[in-house]
């Protein structure tokens, strides 16, 4: 008349163990569940019921209470389905609850018995990797990523219930490739011209420096944020169970291998809404937004300008801790979002060009600009103006360095920069430059000439250090930090306002 | 007869509809202006009063073509019978350049138009013009620095502002300062009553005074279709020579400027030359000082040359250099510092004349 069985819910990008308890009396015949469900939980009884029938299972004509403990913590999505039908049978000796124990189900049930995938699966079968859990065929790869004791599938009800009972195998598992081979990555050799642009994606790559293109349209900016992931190196061990575990709650189809070892790029529309780009929403779940979708990789935000400032705004915590806790009524979470910020914008509204082909007004190009300015525009490390390609070299036949080729640059530099510090120079603390990356005395100069000026902000001084610092890096010089990598940090980082504003 | 004086109805005739300027001014040579102001419909004599109050109040004063100290190149010429005016119309009897150009000039334009002002300043002569953004405004304001140097000159040249609205409606509202000095140590005009917005309409009005107040005009920078254009048709008109600076045929700023010297009118590329077209005798003075720049390194020419052709971004000066971004780096730090290059948003453009102080804050 009782049972237990293990499954798991989600929040943000974390499972948890749930205990689905069942249990069937005297009484009224009903069903109901208790335990703080969401809608689509709740849910469960309808498609449950009409499953166990279409099964040719016995549906108990008495007062069913489900459970799902701990009964404080808010239970969504459709993922218990499968552990709540089992329990039904188990507590109804239709089979025996003792085999049980081992075992823990992450699937939705189809009205006729089949079983479904459900979003995040990964890190639900995180939550039980001390189990043999049972998942649809589909989700079969996204299981294996949290590495359970065994990951078993079946395609419905009656299946798993033969198998329970050892009257059968399970589904063998076949990698038939649900979803296609994933597309060739954008290259750099399809850029045409723009050294400097090219230089300023390599850089941002190698040290994990936010850049901002800043430019007419038909400048390539959008073309350059794209080849970006292509720079990095694929991510290895924990970044990528990471990106694994966020893509896989956010419900995005995974490679075939079921890691993700490819850095992401995500490029949402400037529409998009708070929650949108930092993640979170009603109910229990906490979905992860674009910021933390692009972790470990690159986010886009064409058009900067345009963004609602307070979601801009809502980007300073992530890019300062590489994560984002959301704080709601009945739950926090933390979702990760380390991730290299590209942006592109126009220098004005006529998006017009360089000095003396704009038709804008001084006023409305300031306020153009004051769009972005302020906190954000100071994390771009890297502020880059970008023209529109002359058209000889849009005909040159030759190709532009391949990525591969500026990637083995960017990974020798990189790993550089973690011998050094066990960080990209990007994250370097203002306190640790001087020990890790001394200055010459002709870069000192130049700085305090800079400085002295007003030309140089105290912010901006720390961030073109870093930035002279993957120069270095790249250029394979070792030693204190030369005068032509401050230099170049200097003209990356041009200041958007005129007549000499400070960078 | 309340006492007002007749200037304040003159005043009151510019605020009527319907009364033409011109017919207006042929009128009052005949009759009074109450009279007129009379005939032309008015009634409340409260609104006369009104126009009186604002005018003192403001530091505006009204002169009309009856007045002895009306500017002679006004009279018919350019149809206007009433003015209002702020500071002394006696510097209108220095010799006198309208320097005009686009409200959206490149630096190196707004750099040519801030020496002009500073170079014309010392050699007295004054400059007529519009106090609009861009290159009106920063010929004002290389006079300025220049009186802000030599506080105690007397015959500097002065500064003669016409504007498009009434003189107590600063526009654009960047330029208060600057308007303030002009009324304070030149004259501003207007022919519009305190109080009048400045209105699209009021501009090519406004370049017609100030074609006809300048014995020659300089346009520095406009495109081809810009609103000195205007100007330079008035100017052209009344028979008063205009010249025009030249400019990269890449910058469309420089558009109406290479345009008119393509049709033949004079090149002007320093201060000297706007003092030879006044046939003002220079030979006395320092004009062609020397520029104590240091010289540029023979490393960085490549790099200043690649900035001559105007603006360029760090794209552009890698490809025409061929260099690594490093030594571009390094050579622009260099050529910045000597005063031969500046920077605006990214974009690099060379300084091949002059001394870099007028490049605003940019250089030091």
């Amino acid at each position: 008349m009782f049972s237990s069985v293990r499954s798991a819910t989600l929040t943000g990008v974390h499972g948890s163990p749930v205990a689905v308890e069942v249990h069937i009396g005297m009484g009224l015949p009903g069903f109901s569940i208790v335990g703080l469900p969401d809608e689509a939980c709740r849910e469960a009884r309808d498609r449950v019921r009409a499953a166990l029938l279409s099964s040719g299972c016995d549906w108990p004509n008495r007062k069913i209470t489900v459970n799902l403990a701990p009964s404080s913590q808010r239970k969504a999505g459709a993922g218990l389905d499968l552990a709540l039908a089992v329990g039904i049978l188990a507590a109804t000796d239709q089979m025996k609850a003792t085999d049980l124990a081992d075992f823990a189900f992450v699937a939705e049930l189809g009205l006729d018995g089949s079983l479904r995938s459900v979003p995040g699966v990964a890190p639900l079968v995180s939550a039980v990797t001390d189990c043999r859990v049972v998942v649809a065929p589909t989700s079969h790869r996204e299981a294996r990523v949290a590495e359970p004791r065994d990951v078993l599938t079946a395609r419905n009800l009656v299946q798993v219930l033969t198998c329970l009972h050892r009257e059968c195998q399970w589904e063998p598992v076949t990698d038939d490739g649900i979803d296609e081979d994933e597309a060739p990555l954008a290259d750099m050799r399809d850029v045409r011209g723009q050294p400097m642009a090219r230089l300023a994606a390599e850089v941002a790559a190698a040290g994990g420096h936010n850049v901002l293109f800043v430019g007419g349209p038909g400048g390539g900016k959008t073309m350059l944020a794209e080849r970006i992931p292509g720079l990095l190196p694929p991510l290895d061990g924990r970044d990528a169970v990471d990106v694994t575990m966020v893509h896989s709650a956010a419900g995005l189809s995974l490679p075939r291998r079921g890691l993700v070892t490819r850095p992401p790029f995500r490029a949402p529309h400037h529409s998009a809404s708070m929650i949108a780009m930092v993640g979170g929403g009603s109910g229990g779940t906490m979905r992860p937004g674009e910021a933390s979708l692009a972790h470990a990789g690159v986010l886009f935000l064409d058009e900067v300008g345009e963004f609602m400032p307070s979601v801009l705004d809502a980007l300073r915590q992530p890019l300062e801790s590489g994560e984002i806790r959301i704080a709601r009524a009945n739950a926090t979470v933390t979702l990760p979002a380390r991730f290299l910020l590209v942006g592109a914008t126009n220098p004005c509204p006529c998006g017009g060009g360089g000095p003396g082909a704009c038709v804008c007004s001084e006023t409305s190009r300031a306020k153009y600009l004051r769009r972005l300015s302020g906190p954000i525009l100071d994390r771009f490390d890297l502020r880059i103006a970008v023209a529109a390609t002359e058209p000889d070299d849009l005909l040159d036949m030759r190709e532009g360095e391949s990525s591969a080729s500026i990637r083995e640059r960017v990974v020798h530099a990189r790993r550089l920069a973690v011998g050094r510090a066990g960080k990209v120079n990007a994250l370097l603390a203002a306190g640790e430059l001087d020990s890790l990356a001394p200055l010459a005395e002709a870069s000192r100069g130049v700085l305090r000439a800079e400085l002295e000026a007003g030309r140089l902000t105290g912010r901006g001084y720390h961030r073109v250090r870093r930035v002279a610092l993957t120069l270095a890096d790249l250029a394979g010089a070792s030693g204190p930090i030369g005068e032509e990598y401050v230099r170049s940090a200097l003209v990356m980082r041009t200041a958007l306002a005129p007549n000499g504003a400070a960078r | 007869m309340s006492g007002l004086p007749m200037w304040a109805y003159a005043a009151a005739l510019c605020t009527r509809r319907g009364v033409s300027r011109r017919k207006a001014g042929g009128d009052l040579l005949r009759l009074d202006a109450e009279v007129l102001w009379e005939m032309y419909g008015g009634e409340d004599e409260g609104e006369v009063e009104q126009i009186y109050e604002s005018c003192v109040e403001n530091d505006v004063r009204v002169v009309t073509l009856l007045d002895p100290d009306f500017p002679p190149s006004l009279f018919f010429s350019a149809g206007v019978p009433i003015l209002f005016v702020r500071g002394s119309l006696s510097v209108l009897s220095q010799r006198r350049v309208g320097i005009i150009g686009t409200r959206t000039p490149t630096p190196s334009g707004v750099y040519t138009a801030r020496e002009f002002g500073e170079q014309l300043a010392a050699h007295g002569v004054a400059i007529v013009s519009g106090l609009a953004k861009g290159i009106d405004g920063a010929a004002h304001d290389g006079m300025r620095a220049h009186h802000e140097m030599h506080p105690s000159s007397v015959d500097a040249g002065r500064p003669v502002a016409v504007v498009g609205s009434g003189l107590d409606v600063v526009y654009p509202k960047a330029n208060r300062k600057l308007w303030d000095w002009v009324g304070e140590h030149g004259v501003l005009l207007s022919e519009y009553p305190p109080g009048a917005p400045a209105e699209a309409h009021h501009f090519p009005q406004r370049n017609r005074i100030i074609a006809s107040l300048s014995e020659i005009i300089v346009v520095v920078e406009s495109r081809a279709t810009g609103g000195s254009m205007i100007t330079v048709r008035e100017a052209i008109r009344r028979g008063i020579d205009v010249h025009a600076v030249p400019g990269s045929p890449r910058v469309a700023s420089a558009g109406g400027t290479n345009l008119l010297i393509q049709q033949g009118c004079g090149t002007i590329t320093d201060a000297a030359d706007i003092l030879a077209a006044l046939s003002l005798e220079h030979s006395r003075t320092d004009l062609h000082r020397v520029d104590d720049r240091e010289h540029p390194e023979v490393g960085d020419l490549d790099v200043l040359e690649a900035c001559s052709n105007g603006p360029v971004t760090l794209d552009q000066l890698m490809i025409a250099t061929g260099c690594e971004l490093s030594s571009i780096a390094v050579s622009l730090g260099r050529l910045h510092a000597q005063g031969w290059v500046m920077e605006e948003r990214g974009w690099w453009e060379a300084l091949l004349l002059g001394r870099g102080r007028h490049a605003g804050n940019c250089i030091t």
